[in-house]
């Protein structure tokens, strides 16, 4: 930069002019690690459609359906970065790990600084226990964003690989960053605790419970904590209304079992003990099948397992998660689309629950068990007519059929 | 940032005086900021600081398993590409004395070979007779021991016919075999004294006086129902197969076994309240948790809900172990569960129990806290957290340094040979730990510290302790699964010590079962002859108290097995004194000459 004396009015417009050019190439680089990605596309209003709804479809957990928009994106815009990212974020919840981390690298291709991307890619390597590589991958999130939830996931691998001390020096750098953020919190909790420093561990999830106050995994964590403390009338206020809204949280039940134990009411501690017991042998059986899953994500029998399992207990978010990534893998699958279509009457919805049997009966017209079910959730959506049809229908496969037989006389028809 | 600069940028300007330099700084300054604006602020984590290191230790642990005459001894597990479930266990190692003479003897099980595989059975046990200087020499054909063909697991020690010699249970695969000793000559009784007979996959046994008759009963843990015909096919990459764990095989339950005083024993497993149980147990110990003199059992099983049995003063038991908190984890987790032991390691006077677990998973510690109820010591022991990347199957309470605590080693090793591929920060082969006891129950690992052999990475099994060279100290034995075996010298140079033999006339003839406690200076040291911890192996039942700077007890009291308690004054240390049950006078035992094995 040429310097000149301005003593002169001339030389002070030129002194003032470089000050200003100065000032924008420091604004410009300043922002370089700040600037927020966005693509290139973010106005075409077919683009964002299709990615809101593949988005959509990704949270209800319609693989196939949010992948369909994601492909429909690259028809029409196959530059785009936010659809790349889109479809890693899908293939990394189906566990096809090459080809979601293939989609995040096409993203940072087109966008090198595409926030997030570096840190989901950290994410998968940490589910593949692959932990030196999630730490790389998180520290290329933070050249480009400082943010807590990379720092959050750094803490959570140095953990991981017993470096306690930088895990906490990652978890303080989150809380920096932003002191609302209620995993690092949490996280650091979990970190004192191991380290036997329960009054520390306690102030940590307490606070990241203050921030998050409906999280239930927070509020465990306070109650388990409190029972170590043997603070454990305290213990209950926060343990029974996880029970209450999960009831498959085997953790919970042994932790009030232990409370109530050392309060000496030894017979409501036998009554959480034995629910605890129950419930943990389902555990040890759903932590077997995820090691399955994990160990083998192309097979769908291991995800349609994990399914049940999770059904049995009363997680039915994650049973679907299992079920639709089966399903993925194996769309024509009469098994696991029966299975679905049971956790979908479960839950309520009919509509879905007759889609799948629907879809099976496509396949197989003459599967008289799914005729039955068919019928069944007719009936329950008020629909006697369409129940009917379906009885009648496994009657003229299997005359005999008592069931059949049965549900007619129920609504009133002959066989 | 940039608003504060923005404010005072034009003033600098107008009223610099000298404006050359004034643009001349704003440019280096804009420079530099854009430069740390474009690469970042610090991107790695800091690694802290290291705790401050302890004091420089006079613990060392010497290998020595080549000198001392035991390189020869090599475990098979008679793989042959099936990945059998059975040759990721290895197998146990331990000390009997088995001539009587006080020196201790060492007992090695080498595994075996299964008969699908076309190769011949190798001899399942190695006996070594001590020679006294520091070396053994293989006794195991002229003791009866050398034509014994079997898959070998563990074993326990125990004169069960009060007939003054060391007997020996072998826990095996297949059938169990009960060996009576009888001035160094080991029979097999299995048939005649009814133990042994059935056919199941046994782990840890040991002897214990249920009843407090004064004869040893026999308590015997069960893993997994397995055969090569029922073997099942496990991955660790989706491809290959890999070695299974236990969650997809079936439970046995442990056996209980009765001494009939006559030489034979009955299977009182139901009875006795042992029957049901979850199984897959592969560590037993006992101890006195509740002071009632009464021995109790813990069991640690393998991903499957520790036991305890609380005795319930007649010789049937009770399982309490989910109420009284020792059986899973803090979050209600069912754990590995290997090897076992149990002991007093602060100043409260209660039993803490430690539990040998996977990787990931802390070394269980639990103290108990009155009325049966234990409270979860892992995390602030500070063994807890530095447990979580090893896998450690063996664990007992030793006064390493002899300062009077009881201090804990762990020895460790994956059973995946393959884990490095699969787990990051996770390896196969692994170091030892020596947690040393800072003299409050919180613990520290000093391994390192003791020289470079304890640390050396091993794929550790079973591990026994015993003071072999009768300096004092005590002294290691670790197998290892499909390797050597390694004897580990302590060569502490201070520290006094008093070694306590035990000999029963109304209790059994070990005095297994029963409780010594010592006085120093207003602390007490609690000590518990026994013949079962750690995994699959045998320790010397002798009570060893190390006194630190002291030269002796200010007084001993010993709480016998049959309920007779022996109370003794100020005993000198530096030597071993034998006590007869009954007697008020106590009889020295001549050690090693010191000195001279201090010279090596």
């Amino acid at each position: 930069m040429m310097l000149i004396k301005p003593s002169s009015a001339p030389g002070r417009l030129v002194a003032a002019f470089f000050a200003l050019l100065a000032l924008v190439i420091f604004l410009a680089t300043w922002s370089c690690g700040k600037k927020q990605v966005s693509s290139q596309d973010e106005f075409d209003p077919v683009v964002r459609r299709f990615l809101i709804e593949g988005t959509d479809a990704l949270k209800r957990l319609d693989f196939d359906r949010a992948l369909a928009l994601v492909d429909s994106v690259a028809k029409y815009k196959p530059n785009n970065a936010d659809l790349h990212f889109l479809r890693g974020r899908i293939y990394s919840e189906l566990m096809r790990w090459d080809e979601a981390e293939i989609s995040y690298r096409k993203a940072l291709d087109l966008l090198p600084n595409y926030r997030g991307v570096w840190n989901n890619l950290g994410n998968n390597e940490y589910r593949k226990q692959a932990y030196s590589k999630a730490i790389t991958y998180y520290n290329k999130e933070l050249e480009r964003n400082q943010a807590a939830i990379p720092w959050t996931g750094m803490g959570r691998t140095y953990s991981q690989l017993g470096n306690n001390d930088s895990a906490m020096y990652a978890f303080e750098q989150a809380i920096a960053l932003d002191s609302t953020y209620a995993p690092a919190y949490f996280n650091m909790a979990i970190l004192e605790d191991d380290e036997g420093n329960a009054e520390a561990a306690f102030e940590r999830v307490s606070r990241a419970l203050s921030l998050a106050p409906d999280n239930l995994d927070y509020r465990y964590q306070v109650g388990a904590i409190l029972v170590k403390m043997a603070r454990n009338e305290e213990a209950l206020q926060y343990l029974e209304p996880v029970a209450e809204a999960r009831s498959w949280h085997h953790a919970t039940y042994y932790n009030l079992g232990q409370a109530y134990m050392r309060l000496g009411r030894e017979e409501k501690a036998q009554e959480y003990m034995d629910r605890a017991e129950y419930l943990r042998a389902q555990d040890a059986e759903i932590g077997n099948l995820e090691n399955s899953v994990l160990v083998t994500p192309w097979s769908p029998v291991n995800h349609a397992a994990l399914g049940v399992a999770l059904r049995r207990v009363g997680r039915y978010n994650d049973a679907l998660h299992a079920y639709m990534t089966g399903l993925h893998i194996d769309p024509q699958n009469p098994e696991i689309m029966n299975n679905l279509a049971s956790l979908h009457m479960i839950r309520g919805d009919t509509t879905l629950a007759i889609k799948c049997y629907r879809t099976i009966l496509m396949n197989d017209p003459f599967s008289v068990d799914v005729w039955l079910n068919l019928g069944v959730v007719y009936a329950l959506s008020g629909d006697a007519e369409q129940a009917e049809a379906a009885w009648r229908t496994v009657l003229r496969i299997n005359p005999d059929n008592q069931r059949a037989i049965t549900y007619l006389k129920k609504i009133g028809k002959q066989p | 940032m940039l608003r504060r600069y923005l404010s005072f940028y034009p003033k600098m300007i107008l009223q610099s005086k000298n404006y050359s330099f004034a643009v001349h700084l704003v440019v280096l300054i804009i420079t530099l900021i854009a430069w740390l604006g474009c690469t970042g602020s610090e991107q790695s984590a800091k690694h802290g600081e290291k705790p401050d290191a302890p004091p420089s230790l006079s613990l060392r642990f010497k290998e020595v398993t080549t000198e001392a005459g035991l390189g020869e001894f090599r475990h098979e597990i008679g793989a042959f590409g099936e990945k059998w479930i059975p040759e990721s266990m290895g197998s146990g190692c331990g000390f009997i004395d088995y001539n009587g003479d006080g020196w201790q003897d060492i007992l090695l099980i080498a595994g075996g070979e299964f008969p699908e595989s076309g190769r011949g059975p190798i001899p399942a046990l190695w006996l070594y007779r001590n020679n006294r200087d520091g070396t053994f020499t293989q006794v195991t054909r002229e003791t009866g021991l050398a034509d014994v063909v079997a898959y070998g697991l563990g074993m326990a020690v125990g004169d069960y016919d009060n007939d003054g010699d060391e007997d020996l249970y072998f826990s095996t695969l297949w059938e169990d075999m009960l060996f009576r000793n009888d001035g160094g000559v080991f029979t097999d009784v299995s048939e005649e004294t009814g133990v042994g007979y059935a056919s199941f996959w046994s782990s840890s046994a040991i002897f214990f006086d249920a009843d407090r008759d004064g004869w040893l009963d026999l308590y015997v843990g069960a893993y997994i129902e397995w055969s090569p015909e029922k073997d099942l096919w496990c991955t660790t990459d989706g491809k290959n197969k890999g070695y299974c764990t236990p969650e997809i095989y079936k439970g046995l339950p442990g056996r209980y076994y009765h001494n009939n005083v006559d030489g034979t024993f009955t299977d009182m497993s139901e009875e006795a309240g042992f029957i049901p149980a979850p199984g897959k147990s592969l560590g037993v110990t006992e101890f006195d948790f509740n002071r009632d003199n009464w021995p109790d059992l813990l069991v640690a099983n393998d991903t499957q809900p520790d036991l305890l049995y609380r005795n319930n003063g007649d010789g049937t038991f009770k399982e309490i172990g989910a109420l009284s908190g020792i059986a899973y984890d803090e979050n209600g987790r069912a754990r590995a569960g290997m090897g076992v032991d149990a002991g007093v390691v602060d100043d409260t006077g209660e039993e803490t129990v430690f539990v040998a677990n996977f990787a990931k998973e802390m070394i269980g510690i639990f103290r108990h806290a009155g009325n049966g109820i234990f409270i979860d010591r892992s995390a602030a022991s500070k063994i807890g957290l530095s447990s979580l990347m090893v896998l450690t199957f063996s664990v007992f309470l030793i006064d390493a340094d002899l300062d009077g605590d009881l201090d804990l080693f762990a020895a460790n090793g994956h059973v995946q040979p393959d884990i490095e591929m699969i787990q990051d920060g996770v390896t196969h082969a692994q170091a030892a730990n020596i947690y040393m006891n800072q003299g409050n129950g919180i613990f520290q690992d000093v391994a390192a510290q003791t020289g470079n052999d304890l640390v050396r990475p091993i794929v550790a099994r079973g591990a026994a302790y015993a003071d072999y060279d009768r300096d004092g100290d005590i002294d290691l034995l670790v197998a290892e699964n499909a390797g050597p075996v390694h004897l580990y010298r302590n060569d502490l140079q201070e520290g006094h010590f008093l070694r306590l033999s035990l000999k029963g006339t109304k209790s059994n003839q070990n005095g297994i079962g029963s409780q010594v406690i010592a006085s120093l200076n207003g602390k007490r040291m609690y000590r518990r002859v026994r013949s079962g911890s750690s995994y699959l192996a045998s320790n010397e039942r002798t009570a060893i108290f190390g006194l630190g700077d002291a030269t002796h007890v200010d007084s001993l009291w010993v709480h016998w097995s049959s309920g007779e308690i022996s109370r003794f004054g100020r005993i000198e240390g530096d030597r071993e004194v034998l006590l007869v049950e009954g007697l008020d006078t106590l009889s020295e035992i001549p050690m090693a000459d010191r000195m001279a094995l201090a010279e090596r």
